[in-house]
């Protein structure tokens, strides 16, 4: 009994030190933990180790690295959203070389990024930002007289991880668009090994949040598909949680911008919207934390494939898309409470029917699908929801 | 003398589906086909439009519609009293025991209001209707189980235990079942 009250006492202290910490109300961390959390698909109550988690581990020292790009997904990180959001990162993680928003110049900066390097030998997370010019020997891009091929791969060397963050830095994004004179590359590519990817022109911030604090609550990366997308973000179409889906169902398409249907908000899918063969949480996440349709089908721009190697800078805006075979992903995300405005949860929940689905079909028919012929109802359900 | 009914509602009043809306929903997306659908190259030619497996819930009808372009769960009014209208993009929340399922609005003329939820597309995985009938048959199964007994197969084919609905209860539910109360 005494040390549930001392457990508790503890945790008290360590709201109370977050609180200091981060200038933010024990309420808002909370929101803050639940958001995150919940972006990973992270089940109900796991706010409480990702709360844990930040409030004890020692923040991870980052070396973000910038090359061919235009520092949107930093921007994304830091602008806009919740006025506590960039705190947060900044606390979340400890930004030891971060050229756009270090005080330090020139020498002085370059020799920061070697101290953090040396102090943190193996622990220290690297990010990049950007392609990486490989044609000529990689003169194309160069940071303190260093090639960022040269960089690339002194700073990965002793990393305890690496992200790449954004399209460029996944596979080139749109510095790779060809003819690709300058020979942009992937961090992956350069570096010869698999990393964990972010892509998103820009990506979701709290996709590159979510992936940082599962490294912290525990101690590794999350789990990422063949291109090294975290799965909890990148693993369902936007075309399957699009809010526009019933327009595409019933056959109603906007057929040119500015037109009847794209006044009334119908599918966008002969506009050339990408949707159906990208694979992100965009329309589940949205964007900015300013409320429904804050994406960019959302506002009547269809999705340009901007995740998708392949699709995003490689096919016209207007070419409609290729339907892939999608298989349904052989892992959820588990969720199972509605968290904030979005509908994540939802979303998990329709992943987890169509997959149970696809891939019991064959011995689900034979017991159940007799069953719901026979006309058996199935079991009422609790409560609706009309939000 | 009873009052004269704007079109939209006095059409509304053949929209309650006393019977199965099976062959309705067909009629609605088999006319979707031969005339929007025209033209969109993503159609699987071994598929038809077929609705199967309606049943009565919680005061309206569950199904699941194939089409040779998506598979969606609907739900249809048995009543239009007591269904819930809302618009082609907005979202509404049903809860089932395998989770809470977002659901978009929809309309037709030969049909009515109807709420789907969009389980697959494009539907080149299927090979044929039969298949793509078991595998609808399956998610209106998996829908009623609890999603964590759903990886079990054996638990699959058991009768699944209701959930606990005072766990399951959100505060918006809670105050929104007690504050009537309070009020009255």
């Amino acid at each position: 009994m005494s040390e549930t009250i001392f457990d508790l006492q503890r945790e008290e202290d360590a709201f109370a030190v977050v609180e200091q910490r981060l200038q933010i109300s024990r309420r808002e961390f909370m929101q803050f933990c639940a958001a995150v959390a919940a972006t990973m698909g992270l089940p109900a109550g796991a706010e409480a180790a990702v709360a844990k988690a930040i409030e004890q581990a020692q923040r991870p020292s980052v070396i973000w690295l910038h090359f061919q790009e235009c520092t949107g997904c930093s921007e994304s990180l830091l602008r806009a959203e919740h006025p506590t959001l960039e705190k947060l990162i900044l606390d979340v993680i400890s930004l030891d070389y971060h050229e756009t928003l270090f005080v330090a110049a020139g020498h002085q900066a370059e020799a920061a990024r070697k101290s953090a390097m040396q102090a943190h030998k193996g622990k220290y997370v690297l990010v990049v930002e950007g392609a990486i010019p490989v044609k000529e020997n990689g003169i194309y891009c160069k940071i303190g007289g260093k090639t960022a091929v040269d960089l690339v791969k002194e700073c990965a060397a002793d990393a305890a991880a690496v992200i790449a963050i954004g399209s460029c830095a996944s596979w080139g994004g749109m510095p790779s668009t060809g003819p690709n004179p300058t020979g942009a590359s992937s961090v992956a590519e350069v570096l010869g090994k698999p990393v964990v990817t972010i892509p998103g022109c820009p990506p979701s911030p709290y996709n590159f949040l979510a992936t940082v604090v599962h490294f912290l609550t525990f101690g590794k990366l999350p789990e990422v598909d063949q291109l090294g997308r975290p799965k909890f973000a990148y693993s369902r179409l936007i075309h399957d949680n699009c809010e526009r889906r019933a327009h595409f169902d019933a056959g109603r398409f906007a057929i040119e911008f500015g037109d009847t249907g794209h006044r009334q908000g119908y599918c966008l899918y002969k506009l050339g919207c990408k949707g159906p063969e990208t694979f992100a949480n965009c329309p589940t996440q949205l964007f900015g934390d300013a409320g429904p349709g804050t994406w960019p089908v959302g506002c009547g721009h269809p999705c340009i494939g901007c995740t998708e190697k392949g699709v995003g800078f490689a096919k016209p805006i207007h070419q409609t898309a290729v339907l892939k075979n999608v298989v349904p992903p052989l892992s959820y995300p588990r969720i199972v409470e509605e968290q904030g405005g979005t509908s994540f949860a939802a979303a998990a929940a329709l992943a987890a029917i169509a997959g149970a689905a696809a891939g019991g079909a064959a011995m689900l028919a034979k017991n159940l699908g007799k069953q719901a012929e026979d006309g058996k109802p199935g079991t009422p359900a609790t409560n609706q929801k009309a939000d | 003398m009873p009052r004269r009914l704007l079109p939209r509602l006095a059409s509304s009043v053949t929209w309650d589906h006393v019977a199965d809306p099976a062959q309705f929903v067909e009629a609605a997306f088999r006319a979707i086909q031969t005339q929007r659908m025209q033209g969109v190259p993503i159609l699987n030619p071994a598929l038809r439009v077929e609705a199967i497996g309606f049943t009565p819930w919680r005061g309206r009808w569950l199904g699941l519609l194939i089409t040779p372009w998506c598979m969606n769960l609907m739900l249809l009014p048995e009543q239009m009293s007591a269904w819930t209208s809302i618009a082609a993009q907005e979202r509404l929340f049903y809860e089932f025991p395998a989770g809470t399922l977002a659901f978009l609005g929809g309309h037709e003329p030969e049909l009515g209001e109807y709420h789907s939820c969009a389980l697959y597309s494009p539907m080149a995985e299927f090979a044929d209707q039969a298949s793509a009938r078991a595998v609808g048959h399956a998610a209106l199964a998996a829908l009623m189980i609890p999603l964590a007994a759903a990886d079990d197969a054996d638990k699959v084919a058991e009768a699944p235990a209701p959930p606990e609905p005072a766990a399951a209860m959100s505060k918006r539910e809670f105050f929104g079942r007690i504050l009537p109360r309070i009020n009255s």
